[in-house]
């Protein structure tokens, strides 16, 4: 390399290889767990039941196999590359339509490039998947600075403006002009942030999580919007212990999520109840709700411990939402006026009225309430998320 | 005697935790994957 401005450009091939000694260290490790006492409640009021945990160890223990996992992933064309100091992990998937539309698409907490897997061929190839090769795409997932094999920081001031200036930055590198960007959860966030920053070449962005209601505070006047203001107070009065802790003393819960397996599946399984419920389900009860199976559940784990990368995903939320965060009460760009799209699911933690998106979103080109699914859209129902994908952004090819 | 005399009963206790038990605690503790530093000084 000839300077250092090349070698920080640079994109490498990667390949995800786990030793067999952290396979084995991990099962001595759930062997290991010493369990607390029944909760005493008939439901999750005092958080992840005592018998979903022990199910889940269990199958973790025993039939669980993370090198299907593994196979997986580097069945995908998968790659690194640095990025203002941070080694971003990505795949990237070429359509072999020509004509395909690129796209970035970003997953969440407790989530990562595991939930969008599925959706990868339906995607970038959508005539073996029973769709058009006009809605095709060139597909890019990122995982987040501190999550799965992308680095972690070493510096603060990783909040999600910096990740989307990172996304643009990644864009750019491989070449593409005119493109899309999706996202949920901490990536709905990240896909936002990216539309006020308009970079040159964003065409329009779609999200299935509404950041702006988070924030502030949206229309009550009918009994659909006070629904979703009544769903949204609940998760901030007794749902969102997890994002609390996260924003404002990630490094407390890391040593746990670092320490032991079980604590970790515990912490990513307490999210919202919905899907709470359904991967209860999965393990109690052998019913999973759609992909959001046993093995795809602990795919998802395992890649967080396998990493090591509870306390710095945790610490993006310090750095998203903490108050002690440089961009604590920073003032967000103004609403993005490129064109939005917006999917709710109705397992979501709040079903978001049209109106909400309205308020939100000066250019709303798109809006569809889905009869299925829940905040990991992608991830419980691949086929529905693609089909939302395609037509929100179908106007902008 | 009654259930309720029994349950009113007061009883001596001593602690008495097994030396393995604490053999187990400092194995956990020197088996401990650490976080990594934190970001902030």
């Amino acid at each position: 390399m000839s300077s250092t401005v090349e070698t920080a450009s640079d994109i490498s091939p990667f390949q995800v290889d786990i030793p067999d000694e952290a396979l084995e260290d991990l099962r001595r490790r759930i062997a290991a767990t010493r369990w607390p006492s029944k909760e005493l409640v008939p439901d999750r009021s005092q958080g992840v039941q005592l018998a979903t945990l022990q199910e889940l160890a269990h199958y973790w223990a025993t039939d669980y196999d993370w090198r299907k996992a593994e196979a997986k992933l580097n069945a995908l064309p998968q790659f690194t590359t640095e990025i203002d100091g941070v080694n971003i992990h990505f795949i990237h998937v070429q359509s072999p339509h020509a004509h395909a539309l690129p796209l970035i698409m970003t997953h969440g907490w407790p989530g990562s490039v595991v939930e969008l897997l599925e959706t990868v061929g339906p995607l970038t190839d959508p005539t073996a998947h029973g769709g058009d090769a006009a809605d095709a795409f060139h597909l890019v997932l990122p995982s987040l600075p501190g999550y799965g094999f992308s680095g972690e920081p070493t510096d603060v001031g990783w909040e999600l403006s910096r990740i989307a200036r990172a996304w643009a930055e990644l864009m750019l590198r491989l070449g593409y002009t005119r493109y899309v960007a999706q996202g949920g959860d901490v990536g709905a966030g990240v896909t936002d942030a990216l539309g006020r920053q308009a970079p040159e070449g964003l065409l329009g962005i779609h999200t299935n999580l509404l950041v702006p209601a988070l924030g502030g505070a949206m229309p009550t006047a009918t009994d659909e919007e006070r629904a979703a203001a009544a769903k949204l107070a609940t998760f901030q009065q007794s749902g969102n212990g997890y994002f609390i802790e996260m924003a404002t003393r990630p490094q407390t819960i890391g040593y746990a999520l670092l320490d032991s397996p079980v604590a970790l599946a515990a912490w990513m399984v307490d999210h919202d109840t919905d899907a709470y419920y359904k991967i209860a389900g999965a393990f109690v009860d052998g019913e999973p709700s759609g992909n959001l199976t046993r093995d795809h559940i602990l795919d998802n784990i395992t890649l967080y411990w396998l990493t090591g990368t509870g306390a710095s995903a945790a610490r993006s939320y310090w750095e998203a939402y903490g108050p002690d965060a440089p961009a604590a009460g920073r003032q967000p760009l103004p609403s993005p006026t490129i064109p939005f799209g917006f999917t709710t699911f109705p397992g979501e933690i709040w079903r978001t009225p049209r109106s909400w998106v309205e308020a939100s979103y000066p250019n709303v080109i798109y809006f569809h309430a889905v009869d299925k699914g829940g905040h990991f859209a992608a991830w419980e129902e691949p086929q529905l998320f693609t089909d939302e994908v395609r037509a929100a952004f179908r106007s902008l090819r | 005697m009654t259930s309720i005399d029994s349950t009113t009963e007061i009883r001596s206790f001593h602690v008495d935790v097994p030396n393995e038990d604490q053999a187990t605690l400092r194995r956990r503790i020197a088996g401990d994957a650490l976080a990594e530093t934190e970001t902030r000084a």
